[in-house]
């Protein structure tokens, strides 16, 4: 009997391999795209909590120091914000890396920090440290957070937090507190920075006193400094400011400040002035908050101010308030400081405005830009090829092209609950 | 000649067709719960983020009431305070909230706001985001994208903005032309449940409390015959997929909020 050949099928057809490849194909395509999903979606949470966290721990420290800063009725400037460089500034502050230096704002104020220093060693003993309010100060910084300054591959961008305890505060820092001139282009006027500006000796909260600058007198550098064609060895002395013990967070490119106010005029004399601001279109009761926020006074930034205006977007009308509504080369400039600004208990004074805005401050918006880890890592592989911070000359378009694409911006309103709150 | 029985199975060496389906059905199984796991897992991350940006928008949220002339109401696209406005306003003017001379208490404006938002229906709807004062250089603006004033990194900073709108729509044109970071908080603002049985209203010729206490209902229309010295709301905190009211609160879209939290208002 003829029985079957079972050899005659011993292997596979063309179109059965075919269709079994193309099969598999598919199969790999999706866990592929499942897989490049789940990553991404990874990277994105790993970027938005490391940014949150860090832009946390900026924010809940500012958070508590202005809740309880210390802004007394006594006519005096208690809270002073610098842009470093801006125009007409003439203390020679310098870049802080590729950041614009007129755009790194150093703030200082006097409040009532919970973590502050409350006792210093002397010899072996342990002496309490009297009083509550301490100098505090905000900046930006480009530094190491162990050591000073580090290596360039070290260096991160910064937050720095600094606190004068309560007994230098009040021996040195508050007896500087005058009523300053109206000039804003002297450093020696009895404003908070002609305390921060200066050399002094304070206590160390690990012990001892130490004498040296606060923020440098000599460039009042936000160091390590980018000097004019020199790299970041160039300087490096950026005051205590920049020591490692003040170091809040790393990564930070950008530091806005918004002061929101009320008008401490009387509610008529307070109609009048937004009725004439605003072409008689609708009043603004006294305790309606209107916003004065650091745009640095540079041309560029007035060019830029222009044109978004001209375009119909921006600054003129992009707080939202009615205050803020204003025209942006005239009456506009005066709720804007270039790069300076000083709050006193009932008015605020501007570089920009010759008479001091009659602003009572009740509340501060802090705004800070996080670099993701990402964007830290390439920011810091371009500076290691490099053996220097990316210049502001020459990698404008880079560093730029990082912060917008990695940063992440985080603000918060914090209510001033010491100014008639 | 009819062949042997065994032959027909000798010259099937493949799957019957049952098999086949069998198989599939099992990798298919496999497969879906694979991708079940997967979605789960997104959703969860998902929830996160929304938590912790209601978590942001709660403490924007907070500071706005303490200030409620700070709450914009009815911004638009095109005429609204998104570009060069002219009628775009604080939340006090909307009429009732505020008294004949413009300059009432912050409390009576929050009070005066939410007094009837007694139940989820007649809650009060506000829109809570972070914005770019300005938009980025050279999306729009030709003139700006070049030179030092392209991208100043400090010249945009970000905020944090409360709106509410009269039609409690806050529409995607309206978030694009206000620069809005991601999307919008949507947040439902009640009366919180700690008043009832507290003498809420004071009487107006003695001036003392009264012996009714809170049971349901609307709070005493003038805030000045409130008797309590704070006012207790629950803010419950919604994600916006830019989706309309209606569709939102129909009864068969069940939406959960990601963050319910208690503020009280003090006078």
């Amino acid at each position: 009997m003829s029985r079957p050949v079972p050899s005659a099928r011993s292997g596979f057809t063309l179109v059965e391999l075919l269709v079994a490849s193309a099969i598999m194909v598919t199969i790999v395509l999706i866990v592929a795209k499942i897989a490049v999903d789940t990553l991404s979606a990874y990277d994105r949470v790993v970027a938005d909590l490391s940014t949150q966290a860090e832009a946390r721990a900026v924010l809940d420290n500012m958070e508590r120091d202005f809740n309880s800063a210390v802004i007394r009725p006594d006519g005096r400037c208690w809270m002073e914000i610098i842009a470093p460089e801006a125009t007409g500034d003439t203390s020679g502050l310098k870049k802080l890396a590729n950041i614009p230096s007129d755009l790194q704002p150093v703030v200082m104020f006097f409040s009532a920090p919970t973590d502050r220093p409350r006792w210093t060693t002397s010899g072996t003993t342990r002496t309490t440290v009297s009083g509550e309010t301490c100098a505090v100060a905000y900046r930006l910084g480009r530094r190491s957070p162990f050591d000073l300054p580090g290596s360039t591959l070290q260096q991160v961008y910064c937050f720095q937090r600094t606190i004068i305890d309560a007994q230098n505060t009040f021996n040195e820092a508050i007896p500087l507190l005058t009523v300053p001139t109206t000039s804003l282009s002297t450093v020696t006027s009895g404003t908070p920075f002609t305390y921060w500006y200066a050399t002094r000796t304070y206590i160390n909260p690990y012990g001892g006193n130490v004498t040296g600058a606060l923020i440098s007198s000599s460039t009042v550098a936000l160091a390590p400094v980018h000097a004019a064609g020199g790299s970041d060895a160039a300087n490096t002395n950026g005051g205590w400011t920049m020591d490692e013990q003040n170091f809040c967070a790393q990564n930070t490119v950008g530091l806005s400040i918004t002061l929101w106010c009320a008008s401490s005029e009387s509610a008529a004399a307070d109609l009048t002035r937004v009725l004439t601001r605003n072409g008689g279109s609708t009043g603004l009761p006294p305790s309606a908050l209107r916003p004065v926020t650091c745009y640095p006074a540079a041309l560029g930034d007035l060019t830029y101010r222009g044109a978004l205006h001209s375009a119909g977007y921006g600054v003129r009308s992009s707080y939202g308030g009615l205050m803020a509504r204003q025209n942006v080369t005239t009456d506009g400039k005066s709720d804007f400081f270039g790069y300076r600004a000083r709050v006193y208990s009932d008015r605020i004074q501007t570089d920009t405005a010759s008479a001091p805005l009659p602003y009572a401050l009740r509340q501060v918006e802090a705004s800070v830009i996080v670099l993701s880890p990402a964007g830290a890592r390439e920011l810091r592989g371009i500076q290691a090829a490099r053996g220097v911070a990316v210049n502001e000359g020459t990698d404008t378009s880079e560093f730029r092209r990082i912060v917008a694409t990695h940063g992440r911006p985080y603000s918060r309103r914090m209510i001033v609950l010491g100014n008639g709150n | 000649m009819t062949p042997p029985p065994s032959i027909p199975s000798v010259r099937r060496p493949g799957f019957t067709l049952v098999e086949v389906i069998l198989a599939v059905g099992v990798v298919g199984v496999a497969l879906a719960s694979l991708i079940g796991i997967l979605t789960s897992s997104f959703q969860q991350v998902d929830d996160i983020m929304q938590t912790n940006r209601a978590l942001t928008a709660a403490q924007g949220l907070v500071t706005a009431l303490d200030n409620p002339r700070s709450i914009l109401k009815d911004i638009s696209a095109s005429a609204g305070i998104s570009k060069n406005d002219t009628s775009g306003t604080y939340l006090p003017s909307v009429t009732g909230l505020d008294n004949a001379t413009g300059d009432a208490p912050n409390f009576d404006l929050v009070y005066n706001l939410l007094k009837s938002a007694d139940t989820p229906a007649n809650g009060v709807w506000l829109y809570v985001y972070e914005r770019k004062q300005v938009i980025a250089a050279g999306e729009i603006i030709p003139t700006v994208s070049t030179g030092a004033s392209a991208y100043k990194i400090n010249g945009n900073p970000s905020l944090i903005e409360v709106v509410r709108m009269t039609t409690d729509e806050f529409p995607v044109d309206v978030a694009q032309a206000r620069n809005v970071i991601g999307s919008p908080m949507r947040v439902r603002l009640t009366l919180s449940r700690l008043l009832v049985g507290q003498r809420v209203t004071l009487d107006a010729t003695t001036g003392e409390p009264t012996t009714a206490t809170y049971a349901s209902g609307a709070l005493p229309s003038s805030p000045d015959s409130y008797a309590l010295a704070y006012l207790p709301i629950v803010a419950e905190f919604f994600p916006h997929e830019y989706e309309s009211k209606a569709t939102f609160t129909a009864t068969t879209n069940d939406q959960q909020p990601v963050l319910v939290q208690t503020i009280v208002i003090n006078r």
